[in-house]
């Protein structure tokens, strides 16, 4: 699906002072630059700022920008310029934290959200446990699935062509954190078990 | 191990795969979504930048970049995570903004005052009277731009920052955001 003559029409008339354009913008790329921003472990209020700084940095540049196309990648790239720049000016840090109750409503059955609330905490501590990079990287390529490889690239300073195999390497370290323990109180019996987490 | 799914719809640009990152980014929309608010500012912002456009009712020149900011200086090795031990430079805080290779530029030095609000302290280039504006997404407020150049802001808040150049006649010159 090729959405780039939609995101430079969107540009356009948000440039144009389209109000909705613009709000079509926000709503597809508000979770990428929030994403940006707390994956380099910034808190609400420091994130809070960092996403405002970024959208108003568009809003003044929505004339010239050079490539409207590379909209998400351009959002991830000042996202974390004005993370870091957080991070050195202020120094401040918050460890993300899984919240006490993680808000389920979208589930049916009573199982389900146990089931549901139990996996989404084992996933998130198995993901806690990836290196930073790991943890940079898939953040990243999850929060949007119209971030290529060039705009990961640029926004986090790694070379493109690392970004494949490392996103590799990392979902693969990941789906070994997944393999059941002693949750079923069964032990890891083998490769075998892996391929019941591929839904 | 991923592979190609019939049917299903690239991710990131690449047609391979992977249902885990499906899985992520549900979790992250679960415990981590971004907040109603942080919309609703990202929403303001084309409007809050338009009406300050109008209000002023001038002409905009040439936005000025950030050219140079001693707070990202030496990231050499930087992870770019809170916690990673970013040693900072030892001085004051400057940020410079320019455009292009043009002559006209704006040092800025951020300091943090006691309540938690910023003091800027700045020299435009090149010289000339005129007025700073200092504008945050809460509001605006001008200071005078000495004969020198010198200017000094107090009580301003922290979080995005924008500075405009006012000389009487001539286009306003606006500053990129940044995060102070």
């Amino acid at each position: 699906m090729d959405r780039a003559p939609q995101l430079a029409d969107l540009v356009m008339r948000a440039g144009a002072r389209d109000q909705q354009a613009w709000r079509q913008l926000v709503s597809r790329f508000g979770s990428l630059v929030w994403a940006v921003a707390r994956s380099h472990r910034l808190d609400h209020a420091d994130a809070a700022d960092v996403s405002q700084t970024t959208w108003l940095r568009l809003a003044e540049n929505l004339g010239t920008l050079r490539d409207p196309a590379r909209l998400p990648g351009w959002l991830a790239t000042t996202a974390r310029r004005e993370s870091l720049r957080v991070l050195a000016g202020r120094r401040r840090e918050a460890p993300a934290e899984l919240p006490d109750d993680i808000d389920h409503d979208r589930s049916s059955t009573p199982e389900a959200f146990v089931l549901t609330a139990d996996r989404d905490a084992r996933l998130w501590r198995a993901f806690e446990q990836l290196s930073d990079r790991c943890q940079q990287i898939l953040r990243l390529l999850a929060a949007s699935p119209e971030l290529s490889y060039a705009d990961v690239g640029q926004a986090l300073d790694i070379p493109v062509g690392s970004i494949g195999p490392t996103r590799g390497r990392c979902l693969q370290a990941l789906r070994r954190m997944l393999v059941p323990d002693d949750f079923t109180g069964s032990e890891f019996s083998g490769p075998g078990s892996a391929g019941r987490f591929v839904r | 191990m991923s592979g190609d799914i019939p049917g299903s719809v690239p991710r990131n640009g690449i047609a391979e795969h992977d249902p885990l990152l499906d899985e992520l980014a549900a979790l992250f929309d679960h415990v981590d979504p971004v907040p109603d608010h942080v919309l609703a500012a990202a929403d303001a912002a084309v409007e809050v930048v338009a009406a300050w456009r109008d209000l002023d009712s001038v002409d905009y020149g040439e936005l000025l970049g950030v050219r140079t900011d001693t707070a990202l200086a030496g990231l050499a090795g930087f992870s770019g995570l809170a916690g990673s031990g970013v040693r900072s430079t030892g001085g004051p805080r400057l940020v410079t903004f320019g455009a292009g290779s043009g002559e006209r530029c704006v040092e800025v030095e951020v300091g943090r005052e006691p309540a938690g609000t910023l003091r800027l302290v700045g020299l435009v280039v090149p010289t000339g009277p005129g007025e700073l504006e200092v504008r945050s997404p809460g509001g605006a407020f001008r200071v005078p731009v000495d004969e020198l150049g010198r200017f000094r802001a107090v009580g301003v808040p922290a979080g995005p920052l924008s500075l405009v150049l006012h000389y009487p006649g001539q286009q306003a010159i606006p500053t990129d955001w940044i995060t102070v």
